[in-house]
């Protein structure tokens, strides 16, 4: 299996329009810049409200968790009119909780399961 | 008897994935569990990622993996020819600290190796490479 991080980018319309980040592959310390780069891109689009798919990863190291806060602090002033921006987290498969919970972030993310709750909580 | 493979890769970050697969292959071979397997796939990969970014970033170094299998345990050693660095000896982060309040989660990866595995150690080799040795046992002790 290949390690490439691959990023596919959906926009859903609930309540706000929210951009969807679908992850595939591994979160390591070759892939996260491509993370940070796709998330930089569409935040100077005018996304302010960034829901990342996590459920196609595979591993994710601490360079992945690096990279999503980053990206958590850089959203919340990413909004349209000085308005806060939000992010959450769908779906992270055991590779990705393993880090968050070794590393106590596990209660710091909005973490959700499901879909379209995670739509209706932006 | 214990069993022992080596693996030989460049110190790159292209090299990482197959530093993982490698520890996958042969604790699982070994009958390691998934969650313990995926505690030191964590482990190795966070060891390797910092002798690449911080022992050898001007690159053309190589590490060696080693795997020994042992009656109840798994034991990866790291051997590489970088900079000579004692990662056993680094402070930890403060992880009082709440999350989304440190600047940078950086010093992670050391964190997450020491405390994801049950023994670590580190000493240098006889033709002066570093060597982290991590062992994971197969289950809790006293279980």
């Amino acid at each position: 299996m290949s390690s490439a991080l691959r990023i596919a980018v959906s926009e859903e319309k609930g309540n706000v329009p929210v951009t969807i980040l679908h992850l595939t592959g591994d979160l390591d310390g070759k892939t996260y810049q491509e993370l940070e780069a796709k998330a930089a891109e569409v935040i100077g689009a005018g996304a302010s409200n960034l829901l990342f798919d996590l459920s196609g990863i595979g591993f994710m190291g601490s360079a992945g968790l690096r990279a999503l806060h980053a990206i958590s602090n850089k959203i919340k002033t990413a909004g349209r009119g000085g308005s806060a921006g939000k992010m959450m987290l769908l779906n992270p498969t055991d590779a990705v909780s393993r880090v968050f919970k070794t590393l106590g972030f596990d209660q710091h993310f909005s973490i959700h399961t499901n879909l379209e709750e995670a739509l209706k909580s932006f | 008897m214990s069993r022992t493979q080596q693996l030989e890769i460049a110190a790159d970050l292209d090299s990482l994935k197959q530093a993982r697969d490698f520890v996958e292959e042969t604790t699982q071979l070994a009958g390691l569990d998934e969650d313990r397997t995926g505690e030191l796939l964590l482990a190795v990969d966070e060891a390797v990622t910092n002798i690449v970014m911080h022992g050898c970033p001007q690159g053309g170094c190589t590490i060696e993996l080693e795997f020994e299998g042992e009656p109840g345990a798994c034991i990866i050693r790291i051997r590489d020819n970088a900079r000579l660095f004692d990662p056993t000896a680094m402070l930890e982060p403060d992880l009082d600290i709440p999350p989304m309040e440190r600047d940078a989660p950086g010093g992670f990866g050391v964190y997450l190796f020491r405390h994801l595995v049950d023994q670590t150690s580190y000493r240098v080799t006889g033709d002066g490479r570093n060597e982290l040795t991590l062992l994971k046992r197969m289950a809790d002790q006293h279980a």
